[in-house]
């Protein structure tokens, strides 16, 4: 009864907040529509970021042998590999490594390959089983580029299947570079919303700590604290407001992505759960923050980085470099393992783009729930060792 | 004789180097209006915030009916409702939305936390501002407000630290006699560094200064200790100095029983029973002693007087 009455009191002032709700709900959204601005029109396929130059330096091609050029093959076979009905690469020639180096640095290429001269020589003999000197295929990329790493990476595979194929091999050349069903035509746009679902939701520990500042600052802590209610009541109704705040966060920021096009491929209720499950972390931090706060703007900024610094390092919004710490059997235990956010964003990521279900994401739910739990334990007793407790 | 509410036995808080309540022993009777009397940092808030438990005290006990407070004692907070001295109110709630929250923080069922709301509005003349966010009120009806909050589960004891701080004169006036209305019905304790106030409002008074407790009794009998009569304050233009304070005391003794002089050695107070008739008497006397008053100024006793008496100085020094 205490803890409804307070969690309704919470809300009640927070509807009333035009800016603390704008800073909730809008933020987000202003980051989405800056996502699908800037890369879901763009980036519809893959082919739109995976531009291969070709400089075909094959005596068959520049007219010294009067051979079919194999080059030609190899380009044709890459101009006509798709993916979910959309090409993978955009290929052109160029005349010179000049001028491809130039297009590559300006990141207006993602990968030059350069076929040697004795090219189609080479295939012909690696098809009568003769002896041949090995094929110096060059790659040529920014070495600081993903595109350039994953275009490597995907062509790799094309070239060993073209070889094997031009050997004799009965082989089925088909892709052997696997995509996760789903991804083919994926923009960032699609994989920036489960971040920013992660993003919006760790907004709630800035919520949190004012919330309980201004409770603080303004005595009215004093004042529930001469009335029968106790600092459980208090705590969890704090929480249940925070908890509808995230029950809403995670279909309003869904539901604005769905507007500007994102389509999930999994279940919205799986995901309401994992923001819920975020959210009392995020409840727990600003428990934290609120300890050590004395206004508004120390809440608002200290909150902030918390709960956003803790987003952002978490790979929600960016991917994050390799930081492993140990091993527990088989799982390389690393930093981010012990970021709720990280479990958050690799889990709503999983089930919005992936599909997956419940029983795939377990680690990440049981890690939620684990860190959820020791946060909020942690919050609540130092906010009642430094807030609630007789002075 | 009236049962014993509220009892403190020995309290002592201390902060630091600092000691703001100094073994204080009180007792507060059923159904009485008692004021806390001393002038600001004597102690009077710390007093009060141990009495409702939100302060724990260093040594000592306070008790309600005989029973110990303790923190997350429920039944006997029940018994208390406490009116800050700073206004303490949820900025964005309207006027009803606070008294049925608080209420119901007090443990009422919602719909008797919304008659005791709708009634308190009433009586404290709220109604029209029913609906409206507290940080949109003026300053004296949010202090009307405040007051509210400490009444609104209908407690048995009623604590006020300065109720009439920062109120417009009508808001004092309303805040007053809605006080005098409820005494006796409930017993008060209100602080206050206005001894205006605690004359008007208190049956007891408790007089404190630096913690400790100075006297404690009925306003009267606390007049009667500074002597009967009426109070003579005759103003200096000029200060006196040493001589003339000495041949004052010597020429104005005869005629009255006290005469103080204060530390500013402007001001001369007399106290004589039937001050009108001796006015003369003095005013002639003055003028032999060549001093020439300023302003004269003939009065009751109050229980400034009786501070004055016992610590030397005025409340407000």
């Amino acid at each position: 009864m205490k803890i409804i009455a307070i969690a309704i009191k919470n809300l009640r002032e927070l509807w009333r907040e035009p800016l603390l709700l704008g800073l909730l709900f809008l933020f987000p959204i202003i980051l989405l529509a800056f996502y699908f601005i800037a890369f879901s029109k763009s980036n519809q396929n893959l082919s739109s970021f995976l531009k291969i130059l070709i400089l075909n330096e094959d005596q068959a091609v520049t007219g010294h042998l009067s051979l079919t050029p194999a080059s030609d093959q190899l380009i044709r076979l890459l101009c006509e590999a798709e993916y979910e009905g959309s090409p993978i690469f955009e290929v052109a020639k160029v005349e010179n490594r000049q001028q491809a180096e130039i297009a590559l640095r300006e990141r207006k290429a993602t990968l030059l390959l350069i076929f040697p001269k004795n090219f189609t020589q080479a295939v012909l003999g690696m098809q009568s089983k003769a002896p041949i000197p090995p094929i110096e295929l060059t790659l040529v990329g920014d070495q600081n580029s993903d595109n350039y790493a994953f275009a490597r990476s995907i062509l790799n595979d094309y070239l060993a299947g073209y070889f094997r194929q031009s050997a004799g091999w009965q082989e089925n050349l088909t892709l052997s570079y696997g995509f996760i069903s789903g991804t083919g035509t994926m923009s960032d746009l699609d994989f920036g919303v489960s971040g920013l679902i992660v993003f919006s939701l760790m907004l709630i520990t800035i919520t949190t700590a004012m919330t309980l500042t201004r409770e603080n600052v303004n005595h009215t802590l004093h004042r529930l604290r001469l009335t029968n209610a106790s600092a459980s009541d208090l705590l969890l109704g704090v929480t249940l407001a925070q908890m509808v705040i995230a029950l809403f966060t995670v279909p309003f920021t869904f539901g604005s992505a769905w507007l500007m096009g994102f389509r999930a491929q999994g279940s919205l209720l799986l995901a309401m759960g994992i923001g819920l499950l975020l959210g009392l972390s995020a409840v727990g931090l600003g428990l934290l923050t609120s300890c050590f706060t004395r206004s508004d703007s120390e809440a608002a900024n200290l909150g902030a980085v918390m709960g956003v610094l803790m987003a952002l390092v978490s790979g929600a919004m960016y991917p994050m470099p390799k930081a492993p710490l140990f091993t527990v059997g088989s799982r390389v235990i690393q930093v981010y393992d012990f970021l709720p956010t990280a479990h958050a964003a690799e889990a709503m990521r999983r089930v919005l783009v992936l599909g997956d279900h419940a029983g795939d994401i377990q680690y990440e739910l049981i890690m939620m729930g684990a860190l959820a739990a020791i946060i909020l334990v942690i919050g609540i007793v130092l906010f009642q060792r430094f807030q609630l407790r007789q002075k | 004789m009236a049962d014993i509410v509220l009892q403190t036995d020995h309290l002592t808080k201390k902060y630091g180097a600092l000691i703001a309540v100094k073994d204080l022993t009180l007792q507060v009777l059923e159904g009485e209006v008692f004021g806390l009397l001393g002038p600001n940092g004597a102690g009077k808030t710390t007093t009060i915030n141990m009495m409702c438990g939100l302060i724990k005290p260093d040594t000592g006990t306070v008790t309600i009916h005989g029973k110990h407070l303790s923190e997350g004692d429920e039944p006997i907070r029940s018994r208390v409702g406490v009116c800050p001295q700073e206004i303490v109110l949820w900025e964005r709630l309207t006027c009803f939305e606070q008294l049925q929250f608080i209420g119901q923080m007090y443990g009422l069922k919602a719909s008797m936390a919304r008659r005791n709301a709708e009634n308190l509005l009433k009586e404290l003349d709220l109604v029209e501002k029913r609906n409206k966010q507290a940080r949109t009120l003026s300053g004296g009806m949010q202090r009307r407000l405040n007051l509210a909050m400490a009444l609104v589960h209908n407690p048995e004891i009623v604590v006020l630290d300065e109720p009439e701080a920062g109120l417009d004169p009508q808001s004092r006036l309303k805040v007053r006699q809605y006080i005098q209305n409820i005494a006796h019905e409930k017993t008060v304790i209100l602080t206050t560094h206005n001894m205006d106030e605690a004359e008007r409002l208190a049956d007891r008074v408790a007089i404190i200064d630096h913690g400790q407790l100075l006297v404690c009794d009925t306003v009267d009998a606390l007049k009667r200790r500074v002597g009967e009569g009426d109070v003579i304050e005759i103003e200096q233009d000029l200060k006196l100095d040493e001589d003339d304070i000495q041949r004052v005391k010597a020429g104005l003794q005869p005629l009255v029983g006290d005469v103080h002089i204060e530390a500013s050695q402007r001001l001369i107070t007399l106290r004589a029973l039937n001050a009108v008739s001796i006015l003369p008497a003095i005013l002639v006397t003055m003028n032999k002693l060549s001093l020439q008053p300023g302003s004269i100024n003939i009065r009751q006793n109050t229980l400034e007087d009786v501070f004055i008496q016992l610590t030397g100085r005025r409340l407000r020094e």
